[in-house]
């Protein structure tokens, strides 16, 4: 191609030469790529109905001889769209080419395959590497966030490496909602419960798996959507599928690529918490309203805390106090640095990549680094043989600080927001401060847990695989694939004897935990692509594959250490408790296919099909079988059809199939016996007795969903403007419910039954256009949103079946229902109506002469007494919201001027969500023993003073349970708008580095998060305390406070 | 060069078989490669005996019900308990959502899944088969024991016989309750009782013997004779088999019957061993929103569960100072003149204390008087509780934690003799000199005399009707507290009502003689199971 580039320049020179002779009149200019702002080399320029023309020389410039004033030249380029410009002759010119962005021939990466956009029927979102570049995130699921239609990301936390939810097209699971990731062909492992559990301190705060592969060695992401697309992958397939392409050489190129960006973070949101003032003036409300007395500062162990009878000698004495945030936050940072060299020649292609990755987290001791390497290789070893590999290594390690969770965990949030504001960090003999005076809730002081634990995580995580591709016919491949996982996860605590993570407080003690995943998987596959007589084009596929996987765990912890500085495993003198672990494997052999038939690119089929046998099946379930069908039919290619020039492309598609959801657990479907135990005394010697635990389900199988997709592709104005419109139903049957044996079946323990239908039914949509593209000036946009609707069909025994429904002191469970017809995530609790203001109001709350609050006073909270019986009580619960949003949006621009400069803004949205406060219900909860947020000032306190109308009085014991966690109180609307991230780019001009041999150049400012439009009143909307659980999203129990941050960073490609 | 790759690529397609897709739990026991060697079968057999000890079954709860609704009995002071479900079973008001009802429904279908199973995957095993055999014959000891205890407790039960492998199994109606008793358990008691050994080693002497296996048989002949009185003669044959068997012999001290050293002695014919130790867990009870101890290492209740909820010394001995001791007080002697108040009182001439002659050595090692003796240790008395307090298993030397060692008698000799002479009487329509004999023995030993030696507290001269009534009198002193006196009462329906309605049980009737099915089994089988008449 290159060589026969050269040879018609060549040839156009010539003629060109011959025109100058007989003509004196030229024209000249320079043709630039519109995207890029570089010169373009070899661009066709032709007088418009002659054969008169020349081509651009090195520097993108032409120089033409013309036989009239004025002409009509036309540029053409492979890859650009065609472009007029009328020319007067002697002028010099600068001509624009828009890249042709031929999406529709552009070719996707789907499941054991690829396919040109325009031929697929199924539901597929991709990602563009130039997105992907944007953003500065530690993980790959974290770049998904708001760039998808129909996929949506929690960050579950915001610490460093923290975990994040993946929903693809709504909750459709009771046991794991995550998408199976396929990382060039090798389905990995995203269970990050397990690396949660590499903590023993609590705090909920997970990592995510995801996060030890380099978001920067990725090529492009697509997202299988509908059962067309998914079923391929069987019974892993029903909640999405994400693949990951990483980078490989191309043909013909060497490139060395450096990147580095670093940045600073600082928190997004604070809490206005009250000062050492205004916490004396509520504690001693407190008191005096329940009759007690103030606190007298008469505590002999806090000699610097005074009296409270006068707030104002408490201010005076201590000034504005403590504001504990301030001392568990700091401005974090972070730096990434990446060296890619990517090299091909005819016969081989490589490319290694090695990063580091350096994250130090807005609350103090917390971070997160990566050191990863990646090779990417492959070669031709005959004309029909190819063989290639591709390795990643990379180690992470992350010191954490446990967030989520309520007072009395190791977690630092919400008693670090509540510690009190009249305590100094550190006494006047320079030790921290520990605890609280006894007058006060139990705290502690937050900086001894950040300083004193010694809380981290190490992985080691090696992934590749190697492959080779055989040609066997003109028409037939072979590929075998062979790749490995291997996953060391150590967990490790260190809780000195006076911090809160000590069970038992008088003895320091380690934790120490080991993880091992292994995963290897073989698959071999043929494929058959002909074309028959130009119109009837097969693409057929056939596979077989074997998996296997396998974890092992293992822990130990210790305590009675010599001295604080000596505490490794070996220097501890006893084992505390039990040494554990676990071990866990199961085996996959599918079989699959699949036949891609179009007529002229017309009308299109797809069929797939997979068998998978799974060794987490019951014997009498053990293989499921996954089919699917879709068809489009691209309506731009019918003759018939009187569709307006401006359309350039229309493909309606319909897709219909069932896929699989195989995570639930890996031994369910057999019963084991009762762990042997001391049973029963046959003489005198006490004997070990056993018994099956629960009745068996060899039935056990997996979750099926079966989803109905219509879709329609729009192209307009040669694919300037671009719509993909989708629209579902997935029902999901036999999801898992833990159910309770009969009680005549006389066996204790639940059992896992597939009995819950759960229906999704959404809308999603992505539009994108280049709205302006003309000129030196351009602007394209993406806009994309999905709406979910989630309904529980049916559960055993109507609703909440095996679930625990009322609050657990924690706050972490309860609230959340599951009744038929309703939606999952729904928040349950009394309603409340403002507070009583008089006597008689209280007196007016009553039923049949009866008071439905007889323990109120005036200045309490009223309760709606819903079902109107006299009594507040667990009956009167009513839906106050549901933790799901009901609408998700995503909408980036991008500016660009000259090419030059680039402008990229990134809108991430939510609406309709609420969110439980556990939080806030701390602090408000007007005990005067712990600190409050400034919403509290607002408090009743007089008839005179009545405060806002919603705020309670201040009262020690709350005979009236104003602080009930399960009220309408806590639940608060969690909707927001976010400007996630903006990036303005400098792509250097190359003449000032045509020195030095670099071939691009640019240089950026990233800015994430930097405003959050809401109405939470806590750090951030967007947190999900219990993590991936399906049945518990939408708790905030003071997770890791989102941070924004900007950054600034540097690329050049050599 | 490329066909032998291919070839050779080819290869690595093969050689997946089916057992790559079989994993089983390497850190468990599964059930399906479990019950392969006698060991596991011992293990298993354990497991079975297990539901005797637990909490929801003899250790406690099943215990409750029959003591407190007898006329022995009645709510101690644990407020809790006497408030939520004591009450109701005293009065015979309990109600279908009754946990303890509950909790003793679902106990003894435990026990019967245990047995079930294990005698079914014994049979199968293939194992020696006299081991077989002896594992096959106390399971179905153990399920007929079960069943019965359901029978007496809540009249026709669903009848599971096969280890239950699927839920919908279990959806089946209650079979009536003598198919139950003519189908089941009496052809597999009279069988066992020719398989079993008629005497244990020391290692095996809590394991069911052919003499247990009859005594049951007897016990069960005479409940279901009220209503067919063929019964009768079987009960009185077998039990003087019993008596004649030379295995056995009465204890010459009442009182030593129940003595630490005395576990298993001559006249036991089958006991709950209990050993104490400091296993001690709680797990999740069946009913719904209370939790209750059920496995507790292998300690009995009976004493913590029934002893004085007082403050005392932690034992006999200690120092006044050490007022650590505190009972439960589940339940409480009945007594016809509670100094706390009227309320607690019952009918003269009902309550159990009032009824033992002042010579009968069978009061003092079955009934504490606390008041009394609390005065005579010098601890001071606290008249806000009970008087009176069951005594023979409150084993002072014991802690108070549920950890004792009290065995449970179920079944002894002096309850065949007087099964004996009650189904002797029905037989020849008044007593025998047989009858007398043994009715005799065993009042003579509760007044510390000679049993062969004729005695001024001997009975003589009766009817049919009032050698009934001393049959049951002595019934009641001698084998108070010791799961007899309801079941007694309630196998004759007409004596049961009358005796209640004396005790001043107004709400008595024949409904009320058993529980209602729990309202919990109905739901789960939606309504396949029906409830009892007189219960809604």
């Amino acid at each position: 191609m290159f060589l026969l580039l050269m040879f018609s320049s060549g040839a156009a020179i010539f003629s060109n030469n011959h025109l100058y002779a007989t003509n004196q009149q030229k024209v000249s200019g320079i043709v630039l790529d519109q995207a890029t702002g570089g010169p373009l080399i070899g661009v066709n320029v032709v007088i418009e109905g002659t054969n008169n023309g020349t081509v651009t020389g090195i520097n993108g410039e032409f120089e033409l001889a013309i036989s009239s004033d004025s002409v009509m030249l036309v540029f053409s380029y492979v890859g650009f769209l065609e472009e007029k410009k009328q020319v007067v002759a002697g002028n010099y010119i600068e001509v624009f080419l828009t890249p042709s962005l031929e999406s529709l021939n552009e070719v996707l990466v789907i499941g054991y395959g690829t396919q040109k956009e325009k031929n697929i029927t199924g539901a597929v979102s991709y990602m563009k590497s130039e997105d992907l570049e944007e953003m500065a995130v530690t993980g790959i699921d974290q770049t998904l966030q708001g760039r998808m239609a129909g996929v949506v990301i929690t960050q579950n936390s915001a610490a460093p490496g923290g975990a994040v939810s993946v929903r693809v097209r709504g909750t459709t699971s009771g046991t794991s909602n995550e998408p199976l990731y396929v990382i060039d062909g090798l389905p990995v492992y995203n269970d990050n419960s397990l690396s949660a559990n590499l903590s023993p301190s609590g705090g909920g705060q997970s990592q995510s798996i995801m996060a030890s592969i380099n978001p920067s060695d990725i090529e492009s992401i697509s997202v299988l959507k509908d059962a067309a697309a998914t079923s391929i992958y069987g019974s892993r397939g029903a909640n999405g599928v994400v693949l990951i392409t990483t980078k490989r050489a191309k043909e013909g190129q060497t490139r060395i690529i450096f990147d580095a960006y670093k940045g600073v973070q600082v928190i997004s949101k604070r809490y206005d918490l009250l000062n050492a003032r205004e916490f004396a003036q509520l504690s001693k409300d407190a008191a005096l309203n329940d009759g007690f007395r103030p606190y007298e500062g008469n505590d002999e162990t806090w000699p610097d805390i005074p009296s409270f009878i006068n707030p104002d000698l408490v201010e005076q004495q201590l000034g504005e106090g403590t504001d504990w945030q301030d001392e568990i936050l700091r401005t974090g940072q972070m730096e990434n640095y990446q060296l890619s060299i990517l090299s091909g020649n005819n016969k081989s292609r490589y490319s290694i990549m090695a990063g580091f990755y350096n994250q130090e987290g807005i609350i103090k001791k917390s971070d997160f680094k990566r050191y990863n390497l990646r090779t990417n290789a492959n070669t031709n070893v005959a004309d029909w043989l190819e063989v290639g590999t591709s390795v990643a290594i990379s180690r992470s390690e992350s010191n954490i600080v446990p967030t989520d969770g309520v007072e009395g965990t190791s977690a630092i949030i919400a008693p670090a927001l509540s510690y009190l504001p009249v305590i100094s960090p550190r006494n006047s003999n320079g030790f921290y401060n520990v605890g609280t005076p006894a007058y006060f809730a139990r705290l502690s002081n937050p900086l001894i847990g950040i300083n004193l634990n010694d809380n981290s995580t190490r992985n080691n995580r090696v992934m590749g695989n190697i492959f080779a591709n055989v040609d066997i016919l003109k028409d037939l491949t072979y590929k075998i694939n062979f790749g490995i996982d291997y996953n060391d996860n150590e967990g490790s605590l260190y809780a000195p004897r006076y911090t809160q993570a000590g069970v038992n407080p008088s003895e320091s003690f380690r934790w120490k935990q080991n993880n091992v995943e292994n995963m290897w998987l073989l698959e071999n596959t043929l494929n058959w692509n002909k074309t028959i007589r130009d119109k009837h084009v097969f693409d057929l596929l056939a596979g077989y594959s074997a998996q296997e996987f396998r974890t092992e765990r293992e822990f130990i912890a210790v305590e009675g250490f010599p001295n604080e500085f000596n505490t490794t495993l070996s220097n501890a003198s006893t084992v505390r408790g039990s040494t554990g672990g676990g071990f866990a494997e199961y085996a996959l052999i599918s079989s699959f296919g699949r036949v891609n038939y179009n007529y002229s690119e017309k009308y299109l089929f797809t069929f797939t099909l997979r068998r998978d046998g799974s060794s987490r099946f019951g014997s009498a379930n053990r293989y499921g079988i996954f089919p699917s069908f879709s068809a489009g039919w691209r309506l731009t290619e019918e003759p018939f059809l009187p569709l307006p020039e401006s359309i350039n492309d229309l493909k309606l598609r319909y897709s219909y199939g069932k896929s699989g959801n195989q995570e639930i657990g890996n031994y369910s479907s057999s019963v084991n016996m009762y762990p042997p135990e001391i049973a029963y005394a046959f003489g005198d010697t006490k004997l070990l007795g056993t018994w099956p635990l629960t009745i068996p389900n060899e039935a056990l199988g997996w979750e099926e969903t079966t989803q109905h997709n219509i879709g329609l592709d729009l192209g307009l104005l040669n694919s300037r403007f671009e719509l993909t419109l989708d629209v579902y139903d997935k029902l999901t049957d036999g999801v898992l419910v833990l159910l309770r044996p009969p009680l005549l079946a006389g066996y204790a323990d639940e059992y896992w039954k597939n009995s819950g239908i759960i229906q999704n039914r959404g809308i999603e949509a992505l539009l994108s256009g280049r709205i302006i593209s003309r000129g030196i000036f351009s602007w394209s946009s993406d806009f994309n949103f999905s709406i979910n609707r989630n309904t529980i069909v049916s559960y055993p025994n109507g609703e909440n079946n095996g679930f625990p429904f009322e609050l657990d002191e924690n706050g972490r469970i309860g609230l959340t229902l599951i009744k038929n017809d309703e939606p999952l995530g729904n928040f349950y609790g009394l309603k409340t109506d403002g507070i009583f203001t008089s006597q008689e109001q209280i007196q007016a709350h009553s039923k049949d002469g009866e008071l439905i609050q007889p323990l109120a006073q005036v200045g309490d909270i009223i309760f709606v007494d819903h079902n109107n019986d006299g009594v507040i009580d667990a009956n009167d619960r009513v839906v106050l919201g549901n933790a799901f949003p009901d609408a998700v949006f995503g909408f980036t621009n991008r500016f660009s001027y000259k090419s030059r400069i680039v402008l990229s803004v990134f809108l991430f949205a939510q609406t309709g969500n609420e969110v439980y406060n556990h939080t806030r219900a701390v602090l408000e909860n007007l005990s005067g023993d712990r600190n409050q947020t400034t919403q509290v000032l607002n408090r009743w306190q007089s008839p005179q003073n009545p405060g806002d109308g919603v705020t309670p009085r201040a009262t020690k014991y709350d005979n009236n349970s104003n602080r009930r966690p399960y009220t309408d109180r806590w639940i608060e609307d969690g909707s927001f708008l976010r400007l996630r991230n903006v990036t303005l780019t400098y792509n250097i001009p190359e003449k000032y580095f045509d020195k030095i041999s670099l071939s691009t150049a640019k240089v950026y400012i990233t800015g994430q998060n930097l405003f959050t439009l809401t109405n939470y009143s806590g750090f951030d909307p967007e947190i999900s305390s219990n993590g991936q659980n399906a049945y518990f999203p939408g708790y905030d129990l003071g997770g890791y406070p989102q941070a924004k941050s900007v950054l600034a960073g540097i690329s050049v490609t050599f | 060069m490329k066909y032998l790759t291919i070839i050779l690529l080819s290869l690595i397609l093969l050689g997946c078989s089916e057992d790559f897709l079989v994993r089983n739990d390497p850190t468990s026991m599964n059930v399906s490669s479990f019950y392969q060697t006698e060991n596991d079968f011992l293990l298993a057999l354990a497991g079975t005996y297990n539901v005797l000890i637990r909490g929801d079954n003899y250790n406690r709860t099943f215990w409750q019900y029959y003591t407190i609704a007898s006329d022995d009995a009645q709510p101690g002071d644990d407020i809790d308990f006497v408030s939520l479900y004591g009450q109701d079973m005293d009065n015979f008001t309990v109600k279908t959502d009754n946990v303890v009802a509950l909790n003793v429904f679902a106990s003894n279908y435990i026990g019967i899944a245990r047995a079930n199973t294990t005698l079914n995957r014994a049979q199968n095993s293939g194992l020696n088969q006299n081991f077989v055999d002896e594992i096959v014959a106390e399971c179905k000891f153990l399920r007929s024991l079960y069943y019965f205890n359901l029978i007496r407790t809540f009249g026709d039960v669903p009848l599971i016989t096969k280890e239950v492998t699927d839920p919908d199994l279990v959806d089946i109606p209650r079979t009536d309750k003598l198919r139950i008793y003519e189908e089941l358990i009496i052809p597999d008691l009279t069988e066992i009782s020719s398989v079993l050994p008629e005497t244990r080693t020391n290692e095996n002497k809590a394991r069911a013997t052919s003499g247990a296996a009859k005594a049951l048989l007897v016990k069960i002949y005479l409940t279901i004779a009220e209503e067919n009185q063929q019964y009768y003669s079987a009960a009185r044959d077998l039990a003087l088999e019993i008596i004649n068997d030379d295995t056995y012999a009465l204890e010459p001290s009442f009182k030593d019957i129940f003595t630490r050293e005395n576990e298993f002695g001559q006249e036991s014919i089958f006991e709950i061993n209990h050993i104490s130790g400091e296993e001690y867990y709680q797990r999740e009870g069946f009913g719904q929103g209370v939790t209750q101890p059920q496995r507790n290492g292998l300690g009995s209740y009976y004493n913590i569960a029934y002893s004085p909820r007082f403050k005392g010394p932690a034992k006999a001995g200690d120092s006044l100072g050490a007022f650590s001791f505190s009972g439960w007080g589940f339940a409480a002697p009945t007594t016809s003149f509670d100094p706390r108040n009227d309320l607690y009182s019952v009918p003269e001439g009902t309550s159990l204390v009032e009824l033992y002659d002042e010579n009968d050595e069978r009061k003092s090692a079955t009934i504490l008087d606390y008041y009394n003796e609390a005065e005579e240790m010098g601890i001071p008395v606290d008249k806000s509780i009970s008087p009176y307090n069951i005594k023979k298993y409150d084993d002072w030397e014991e802690s108070m934690n549920g950890e004792a060692d009290d065995n449970y008698i179920l079944l002894r000799l002096a309850d065949v003799y007087l099964m004996f002479a009650e189904a002797d009487n029905e037989v020849n329509n008044g007593p025998s000199t047989e009858a007398y004999k043994y009715l005799n023995q065993v009042r003579r030993r509760a007044f510390g005399l000679d049993i062969n030696t004729p005695s001024e507290v001997d009975y003589e001269n009766l009817t049919y009707d009032t050698f009934l009534d001393a049959v049951y009198l002595e019934r009641r002193l001698e084998l108070a507290f010791e799961g007899h006196r309801w079941f007694d009462l309630v196998r004759r329906p007409e004596r049961a009502i009358e005796v209640m309605l004396a005790h001043g049980k107004t709400n008595i009737s024949r409904d009320r003689l058993v529980l209602p099915i729990p309202q919990y089994v109905i739901d789960e089988t939606q309504g396949v199971i029906a409830q009892n008449e007189g219960y809604d």
